[in-house]
């Protein structure tokens, strides 16, 4: 146990210099956009000599490394600044949108999981078989399709057509089906494929032979000993999972008017809202090293020979 | 002299030969030789374009505005009156350049630095393995989002800003691959003989990592193009008129409930492109590098 919390210890310290990297990227980018940021805040009539006092006054003279580091010291403080929009806090926007992107995201996470795992296990099993196939050729086709576009068929057709469900917008549990189901077809054929190709590689493990031979039923063999083994990459692809459905999540929750970060983060690009971009572009960054490194912790947890071939 | 001439001539059978059991073998990857068929087909389509499509992309006809599909207008016609049909068959190549051109700088990038980071290990792997984990640390969507806010939309900055931020898998395969090279007796041999690092990587390893290379190349055109589509759908990539798919579903997006046509086409051929690349990239895997995770 002690090993395992030296290496968690270790995991969490490497990814300090990539949230450092990221950040250094993300405020050279946002210094790099054409314009003022202090014409874009208080507009062009401003007098000349104001513009200087202001820029004295909120340090936006100093070199940009001491900027840089006055930035980053209060975003850990959870001051991102003010949206030049909606002329209230960057924390607040985002803290008030944060929940509606998590529900969304496990959501379809969990929907992922309950149908692709069942789907990728049976393919292994029945491989070759007209099962395999069919799973397997459902999994690349949905693996193919632009998230924003299935959405929009899954709209014509569960909102307009049928009228089953809400067509977009935010007006209780129902309105999260169509997003979550869109957000996680990907994912499920993501899943089905990586279970089976993890059963199949298993089951021609000596263990597994092992088993078989000692006259095991199948049902044990096949569960207790090669799913138990298969499921561990596929746990730690949940972790590795989730920043790319963040990543998802901007264009499916702009598709179905989300009220999420996601959609927050692509109506402040149009309207050129810099802190609010800025901030939200670096919380995704923390979160997806955050959840790196949980799914290196938690491979370790399950895997114990990833452990010592670390420390050896 | 000699010697290499004769060592070209070796390769030049030695690869024609593997080119021709390739292709024997392609067979017995039905889901492969299906993609194969349609990445042909989309390429003929996307060369053929002017020959197959019934008008230009950006011809507007104002009587015929929001058509539905017919005989004369196939896949009906959008609310400038242009024939959605032939905008769609000139989407092709749009598709088919942005997906290639990604993939060529995305291997150029990554392959060479996978290339230096294998070989040389020390500081250089260090700096290159750091690099690539930070920019991998991003969802990628969301990293060239940021880029185009600097250098604005348009179509050739989403791909650039697309390539910028996804070649990390290359890199990370490059170097695992010439890793596992490097201690080799053939490499051990090629030093021993004098060759210069600069040869040892030209010819002894990068013909040995290449069938991993090919398959993930492979395998980037399709999401290249579904991230390409994504960002013009947001309004950051092709502008109008030009013919992109995605460009023409956010267009198309506001009047889905009386002219579906218009999202529905240029969709379906965005996954059916899609597709093909996929099943032909897969198969390729399962043909050279069975064991190989992407």
């Amino acid at each position: 146990m002690a090993g395992m919390l030296k290496y968690a210890v270790k995991k969490i310290f490497l990814g300090i210099p990539a949230i450092l990297g990221v950040s250094i990227i993300l405020f050279s980018i946002m210094h790099m956009i054409p314009g003022d940021p202090i014409v874009l805040i208080v507009g062009e009539r401003v007098d000349p000599s104001r513009i200087e006092e202001l820029r004295e006054a909120w340090g936006l003279n100093k070199p940009i490394y001491i900027q840089y580091f006055y930035w980053l010291s209060h975003f850990i403080q959870g001051d991102f600044g003010t949206s030049i929009i909606h002329r209230q806090p960057v924390s607040d926007l985002i803290f008030s949108r944060l929940p509606f992107t998590i529900e969304l995201t496990l959501t379809s996470l969990i929907i992922a999981y309950i149908i692709g795992i069942p789907i990728g296990v049976v393919a292994a099993l029945k491989r070759g078989s007209w099962i395999d196939y069919l799973a397997m050729g459902f999994a690349i086709f949905f693996y193919s399709m632009p998230g924003f576009w299935l959405g929009l068929m899954l709209m014509l057709l569960f909102g307009l057509y049928l009228k089953w469900l809400p067509l977009s917008g935010y007006s209780g549990p129902e309105s999260l089906i169509l997003p979550a189901l869109t957000l996680a077809l990907p994912s499920i054929a993501m899943i089905a494929r990586l279970i089976r190709s993890e059963m199949l590689e298993v089951l021609t493990e000596d263990y597994v032979r092992t088993a078989w031979a000692k006259g095991l039923p199948s049902r044990t063999v096949i569960f207790r000993h090669a799913f138990k083994n298969a499921l561990i990459p596929v746990i730690v692809m949940f972790f590795l999972q989730l920043p790319w459905l963040i990543g998802g999540a901007v264009v499916i929750e702009t598709v179905f008017a989300w009220p999420g970060m996601g959609r927050l983060l692509y109506k402040s690009i149009v309207r050129q809202d810099y802190p609010v971009v800025q901030a939200i572009i670096l919380i995704i960054a923390i979160l997806t090293v955050i959840s790196n490194i949980l799914g290196d912790i938690v491979s370790a947890i399950l895997d114990p020979r990833i452990r010592l071939e670390e420390a050896g | 002299m000699y010697k290499s001439k004769i060592g070209i001539m070796d390769n030049v059978l030695l690869n024609a030969r593997r080119i021709i059991e390739g292709l024997r073998m392609m067979f017995y990857y039905k889901m492969a030789l299906i993609g194969f068929f349609i990445v042909c087909a989309v390429t003929i389509i996307a060369i053929a374009a002017p020959l197959i499509a019934l008008r230009r992309y950006d011809e507007t006809n104002v009587a015929d505005r929001l058509k539905p599909p017919s005989s004369e207008y196939p896949f009906g016609t959008d609310d400038l009156g242009r024939c959605i049909f032939s905008r769609v068959i000139y989407g092709s190549r749009i598709a088919l350049m942005v997906g290639l051109i990604v993939m060529l700088i995305e291997a150029s990038i990554g392959v060479v630095l996978g290339l230096i980071a294998g070989y040389y290990g020390g500081i250089a792997d260090k700096v290159i393995s750091a690099i690539t984990d930070i920019i991998w640390a991003l969802p990628p969507l969301v990293l060239a989002l940021g880029i185009v806010i600097i250098i604005g939309p348009g179509l050739l900055n989403v791909v650039a800003a697309i390539a910028i931020v996804s070649w990390p898998p290359f890199t990370r395969i490059t170097r695992a691959k010439v890793q596992s090279l490097v201690n080799r007796e053939f490499i051990l041999a090629a030093r021993a003989i004098g060759e210069n690092n600069f040869n040892i990587i030209v010819r002894y390893i990068l013909p040995n990592v290449l069938s991993p290379i090919i398959v993930l190349a492979t395998l980037t055109i399709p999401s290249a193009i579904l991230s390409t589509t994504a960002l013009s759908f947001l309004g950051f990539g092709a502008q109008p008129p030009t013919p992109d798919w995605g460009a023409m579903l956010a267009e198309g997006r506001d009047k889905m409930i009386y002219a579906p046509w218009i999202t529905t086409f240029p969709g379906i051929f965005i996954v059916i492109t899609a597709l093909g690349f996929n099943l032909l990239g897969d198969g390729l895997r399962d043909m050279l590098d069975p064991k190989l995770k992407i």
